[in-house]
């Protein structure tokens, strides 16, 4: 439809603005974590001579001054090097690659039930506003959002796991005794599909539930209220009343609405994504689950800000490449938006 | 939603819907179908690692930072290292009760790896003989050229644990001799009564040499990345599986001497305090560790949980910063002692399992109790010691660790202690990182630190330290001629009786100076299944898997 | 709309007209959920291939009466009396699905700005497409063929590859050629044009109006036009409605209505909307809101001529004159 130049500079546009959104990410981040003391006497420890200390404030650069030590960090960052984390003494890609897939695993797994409750309680909230099923989905969207996620885990945790025994304890991704399949995407569930291993997928699976589950119920909610209130603007539009006065049936005239919602479903969805990429923490800390969130909360926790800084652009990175699919998913549902782009 | 699929994009809508479900419903028959069959590793109070009497799961904090010796300094690290690294030398154990020991200090420690440590008569000759049939995983018996690779290591890599050679006057290679296959001798520049103990530090561990041979890089010669990551364990237990942010799975070495009850231990992290203390309550977890006093105080009456409680070394300090005023007045320093109510703390704060404090761990085997202590609750006597210094009104800034518990419980009932007496202590709470560097710059006026303690019971270690003017930890800015001669004497004396003498020396100094109260010596203390059994307490306070048993 | 069940057996007082009885609406009234009336008791014939106009200020139940007759009422708004025959058949009360079989068939309607009441995200020969085959199940190459060959006949030049663009891309006056294909893909005998051509310019309303009246002439469709343009009535309708707060107030052939008015209202409007040189007329007050209550002649407060009768009495719709109906007690 656009000849490929087209797309070629609108890529390359929206690559050049994100390219500055990290920069701006880095350099706040930056700012802040060196603002919070200087790790090397906790890296030491307290044995360490005043000679060690200087030595390990020279080697790791922290006698410089801080915008020296951010010129070369940005330096290191466009040759792909996140830095190596003071405590583990591991690269930060390393660690991010190893727990990024626990992540991207759970907030999957939110996110797709969190559409699974969302969109079509929504779609049939719309059809009857004010409806029980329209109230009843207002009193869950009213608790997932009041609730904070790591309370609404540990609800959660509290009901299926001690006192009914349907899930297992919150400690992790499998169970103690089971060997984890061998990495191929890092998601477990698929990993152990693909190894055949319907052990460790149900292992996987059982673990993954309440986790889920809580993102689910707790960062969901907006998608449902967003796709409750395009959806009933749409039945109340020209089209809708245009569909049906030419005798369409009435499956048709829905969805030619949800198809209309769709767009701004499809960004709210992106944006939720994005959110659940590094707003997992609460959850990851209450199931053990060994994430990125949790991650750069330990790393935070021990002044390792390498690791703090690696985790936030990746997960900044991440929002914006999801923002990005959203933007072009949008284009192909609706002409509009494709043409607005230019 | 959706009745009949005749159009195409409706029926697309709904068979996506459908698949949806249908991925959903079938997951949740796997969970379910999967929590049926497999019930040993399953949830509940019945699931959990107690079933597999095998396994021993400990339900830890966090990852360790390293797996290098030479890279150790939390907690977690230490424990860890401990336990995959083989030590020189150990300590012996003795009964704590109960089925529990503790290390027995009054003897010097015996070989480990090493089938004896000889030291000359002059005391400046050590020699280190491998046991026989002691192997390494890569290349077999232990032999001099491996020891000396560790101790070269150490010292090239001139970490702080490069302390555990410093502290013995080893600083240069050329101080370390093979003698034979077996053998290698360390040339002291003084004799040292501490080498035993020094060679059992986990810091101090033997590695693997070949493995780590085989991973050196031209920038990296003694594969710090390597060993870092993946270890080269040469103790009681070996690196099975290891998932950084998830479990640790350890393995016991088959070719360890004695071979230890638990064939595999998991150390599981759990983030959340509250959740290791529940697991630990309904036998998914044997071991909860990294609990704070008081959570480890409210499992106490916990049906099937065990707290082990063994006194310890470790001190609750209030460190002043005795180089500046208001505390450069020993009068005042005195007062503030006076005035803490001990019993107090140790029956509210510190759940009563506290011995009584000195200024020297009382549980050291150097603690001289005639030595009148300057922490006895005497109101009377705090105020007239301040009205005796001119000090009115006296206000002043004490330093927390936000990450202590701990100290900021101790530190509030401190607090209102001191009002009584017309003091005020205003709690400053820091970053842990900035806590820590400002105990090293001495910035603060005074501190509140938990885990004050030695890892060695030895009155040189202590005082080599802490206690003299230019000692590492000597946080107080504290500086006593008489302490530092003391110090320097024990170094070079082997004779017990005259050290004995020495170590009352300091301590009588210290008990006159009060350049910290403790406020309390909290008791090693851990919280396990109660069919646990074999917990062994050291002065490091870490762990040792080999000997846990159920 | 609604599922009431009892028959409505009332016929229109609109009888007599020339040609076969297409639709007729009596005593037709719609009301909101709080029960406040918005057509009251409202009167309407079209006739085989007639051509029908309804004129009436804004709020006067014009549209209101077209959403009834499609069974389309707003949410919370139902039918509560009176009749919707299309030709035998009674509609009202009538289960959506034959109701559905009826839209698009055989009554179909174009509305204001087409451009919004086509769906955004669809191209529009697509949409036409569907509505055809929804009603005749042909194949979807004969529906596309056909939907091509309408544009085409419309006026929209290169129709076939038109067909494939989206809603926006058209101006008003070729959506509006869009949606009036849309209404005539499945020949109906019934259009109903609400507004069609408001908002367009000059020469674009003429050129619209023109389509309509030429394909509705083509198909001998019976047309119902709603507007407030009295010219347009004029030009395109042999028959006028005049409507007023949810009554009919006058009805007859468009001539003779909007030359003889029987009605002071028909009269007012006609001056208004098509003043002499030099006046400008206008009716004094304005048209009673929804639910204030009515005693004698709805029209009676603007009336310059109203006595006490017509403020107490409502008049009859009666055939004053040879097939002029009007309500009012002054003929």
């Amino acid at each position: 439809m656009r000849s490929s130049s087209f797309w070629l500079v609108y890529l390359g546009r929206r690559v050049a603005a994100a390219l500055l959104a990290l920069f701006g990410v880095a350099l706040l981040v930056f700012v802040v974590t060196r603002l919070l003391g200087d790790p090397v006497n906790l890296i030491l420890g307290a044995r360490a001579t005043p000679e060690q200390i200087a030595a390990l404030r020279r080697e790791l650069g922290y006698d410089k001054p801080i915008v020296e030590q951010f010129l070369t960090y940005i330096g290191n960052l466009l040759q792909g090097d996140l830095g190596v984390s003071r405590y583990t003494q591991l690269p930060v890609t390393e660690e991010l690659a190893n727990r990024l897939p626990a992540t991207l695993e759970l907030a999957l797994a939110g996110l797709f039930l969190g559409l699974l409750w969302t969109v079509p309680l929504g779609v049939i909230a719309a059809t009857r506003p004010g409806g029980w099923v329209d109230r009843v989905s207002q009193a869950i969207v009213e608790f997932g959002v009041a609730i904070p996620s790591f309370f609404c885990g540990l609800l959660l945790v509290l009901l299926f796991t001690y006192l009914l025994g349907i899930t297992p304890p919150p400690v992790g991704r499998l169970d103690i005794g089971t060997a984890a399949p061998a990495r191929v995407t890092g998601l477990l569930t698929v990993d152990s599909l693909l190894a055949g291993d319907l052990r460790a997928f149900g292992s996987s699976l059982k673990y993954l539930a309440l986790p889920a589950i809580t993102l689910a119920l707790t960062s969901c909610p907006p998608i449902l209220q967003l796709t409750r209130n395009t959806m009933i603007g749409a039945l109340r539009s020209n089209y809708v009343r245009g569909a049906r006065s030419f005798g369409l049936p009435e499956r048709t005239v829905r969805w030619y609405a949800l198809k209309n919602s769709l767009v701004p479903v499809f960004t709210m969805t992106a944006m939720t994504f994005g959110f659940l990429i590094g707003g997992t923490v609460l959850v990851e800390t209450v199931f053990s689950w060994p994430g990125i969130g949790l991650y750069a909360v330990q790393s935070m926790q021990r002044f390792d800000y390498e690791p703090v800084l690696g985790v936030v652009l990746l997960a900044s990175a991440i929002y914006i490449l999801v923002y990005l699919i959203a933007d072009l998913v949008s284009m192909a549902i609706d002409p509009r938006v494709r043409e607005g782009a230019s | 939603m959706f009745s009949r699929p005749t159009l195409p994009g409706a029926g697309r809508l709904r068979a996506v819907c459908a698949a949806l479900v249908a991925v959903a419903l079938a997951a949740l028959l796997a969970a379910c179908g999967g929590s049926d069959s497999d019930s040993s590793s399953g949830g509940g109070s019945a699931g959990g690692s107690s079933g597999d009497t095998s396994t021993l799961t400990i339900g830890v904090a966090g990852d360790p930072e390293t797996l290098d010796p030479e890279f150790g300094q939390a907690q977690r690290a230490n424990e860890t290292l401990k336990n995959i690294y083989a030590q020189w030398t150990r300590y012996e154990t003795a009964d704590a009760g109960d089925g529990d020991l503790r290390a027995d200090l009054s003897k010097p420690p015996v070989g480990e790896a090493l089938e004896s440590y000889r030291i000359s008569r002059d005391g400046r000759t050590v020699t280190l003989t491998a046991r026989e049939g002691f192997r390494l995983p890569s290349s077999g018996q232990l032999t001099a050229d491996d020891m000396l690779y560790k101790t070269s290591r150490l010292l090239g890599l001139n970490a702080a644990s490069v302390f555990d050679l410093n502290i013995l006057g080893v600083t240069r290679p050329e101080q370390i001799r093979k003698v034979d296959d077996r053998t290698i001798e360390l040339s002291l520049p003084q004799p040292s009564p501490i080498v035993g103990a020094m060679l059992r530090d986990q810091d101090a561990g033997l590695v693997d040499t070949e493995l780590v041979r085989r991973n050196a890089t031209g920038g990296d010669e003694w594969a710090r990345a390597f060993v870092g990551r993946t270890g080269a364990p040469t103790g009681a237990y070996l690196i099975e599986d290891y998932q950084p942010g998830n479990q640790l799975v350890l393995r016991a070495n088959p070719d360890y001497p004695e071979a230890p009850f638990f064939e595999r231990v998991v150390l599981k992290v759990i983030p959340s305090a509250d959740e290791r203390a529940q697991l630990l309550r309904n036998g998914t977890i044997d071991i909860a560790a990294d609990l704070t006093s008081d959570g480890i105080t409210r499992l106490a009456d916990a049906d099937g949980v065990r707290v082990v409680s063994v006194p310890g070394l470790q001190q609750t300090q209030l460190g002043f910063v005795s180089d500046k005023a208001p505390f450069d007045d020993a009068r005042v320093r005195q007062a503030i002692a006076a005035a803490i109510p001990y019993d107090s703390l140790r029956d509210n704060v510190l759940g009563g399992e506290s011995s009584a404090p000195g200024v020297w761990p009382t549980q050291s085997v150097w603690y001289d109790d005639s030595i009148p202590s300057p922490y006895a609750t005497d109101v009377e006597k705090a105020r007239s010691l301040l009205a005796e210094a001119g000090v009115d009104n006296l206000t002043f800034d004490v330093e927390i660790s936000d990450a202590d518990a701990d100290a900021e419980a101790l530190a509030i009932p401190v607090q209102t202690a001191l009002a009584d007496i017309g003091v005020t202590m205003n709690i400053r709470k820091l970053n842990a990182a900035q806590f820590q560097e400002n105990l090293g710059r001495r910035s603060a006026q005074a501190w509140i630190r938990s885990g004050m303690g030695p890892y060695v019971d030895d009155p040189y270690y202590m005082a080599f330290l802490t206690w003299m003017t230019r000692s590492v930890v000597n946080w107080y800015g504290y500086s006593n001629p008489v302490v530092d001669r003391a110090g320097a004497e024990l170094a070079r004396t082997l004779d017990e009786g005259k050290r004995r003498e020495l170590a009352s020396t300091i301590q009588r100094e210290l008990a006159n100076d009060v350049p910290m109260i403790s406020l309390g010596e909290p008791n090693f203390r851990l919280p396990v299944r109660e069919d646990i059994r074999g917990v062994l307490w050291e002065p490091d306070g870490l762990l040792t898997y080999r000997l846990l048993r159920r | 709309m609604t599922t009431e069940t009892t028959p409505r057996e009332r016929r229109t007082a609109l009888r007599g007209l020339p040609g076969e009885p297409l639709l007729e609406v009596a005593g037709l009234e719609v009301a909101t959920a709080a029960g406040v009336k918005l057509l009251h008791g409202m009167e309407l014939a079209v006739p085989a291939g007639a051509r029908v106009g309804i004129v009436g200020e804004s709020g006067s139940g014009k549209s209101m009466t077209a959403a009834a007759v499609l069974g389309l009422l707003p949410d919370g708004v139902r039918a509560t009396a009176g009749s919707v025959r299309l030709r035998d058949r009674e509609l009202s009360g009538l289960p959506e699905r034959e109701l559905r079989a009826i839209r698009g068939r055989e009554i179909s309607i174009v509305y204001q700005n087409a451009v919004t009441s086509l769906n955004p995200l669809m191209p529009v020969g697509e949409q036409i497409a569907r509505v055809c085959r929804t009603h005749t199940g042909v194949s979807k190459e004969a529906a596309r063929e056909r939907t091509v060959e309408l544009l085409d006949r419309l006026g929209i030049a290169d129709a076939r590859s038109r067909a494939n663009d989206y809603p926006h891309h058209f101006s008003g006056g070729m959506a509006q050629r869009v949606a009036i294909a849309m209404a005539l893909i499945c020949d109906p005998a019934l259009l109903i044009a609400d507004e069609p051509t408001t908002g367009l310019d000059a020469t674009i309303q003429a050129q619209v109006l023109d389509v309509i009246d030429g394909s509705v002439r083509e198909r001998e469709a019976a047309l119902l036009l709603i507007s407030h343009d009295l010219g347009v009535i004029r030009a395109m309708c042999d028959h006028v409605a005049v409507v007023y707060a949810g009554e009919l107030l006058e009805f007859g052939a468009t001539e003779e209505v909007l030359g003889n008015p029987l009605s002071p209202y028909t009269a007012g409007l006609v001056r208004c909307l098509e003043p002499a040189d030099g006046e400008i007329a206008y009716i004094p007050g304005r048209i009673p809101a929804p639910g204030t209550p009515r005693r004698g002649c709805v029209f009676a407060p603007r009336c310059e001529q109203a006595t006490d009768s017509c403020r107490t009495r409502q008049p009859e719709l009666s055939e004053l004159r040879p097939h002029h109906w009007a309500s009012c007690h002054h003929q």
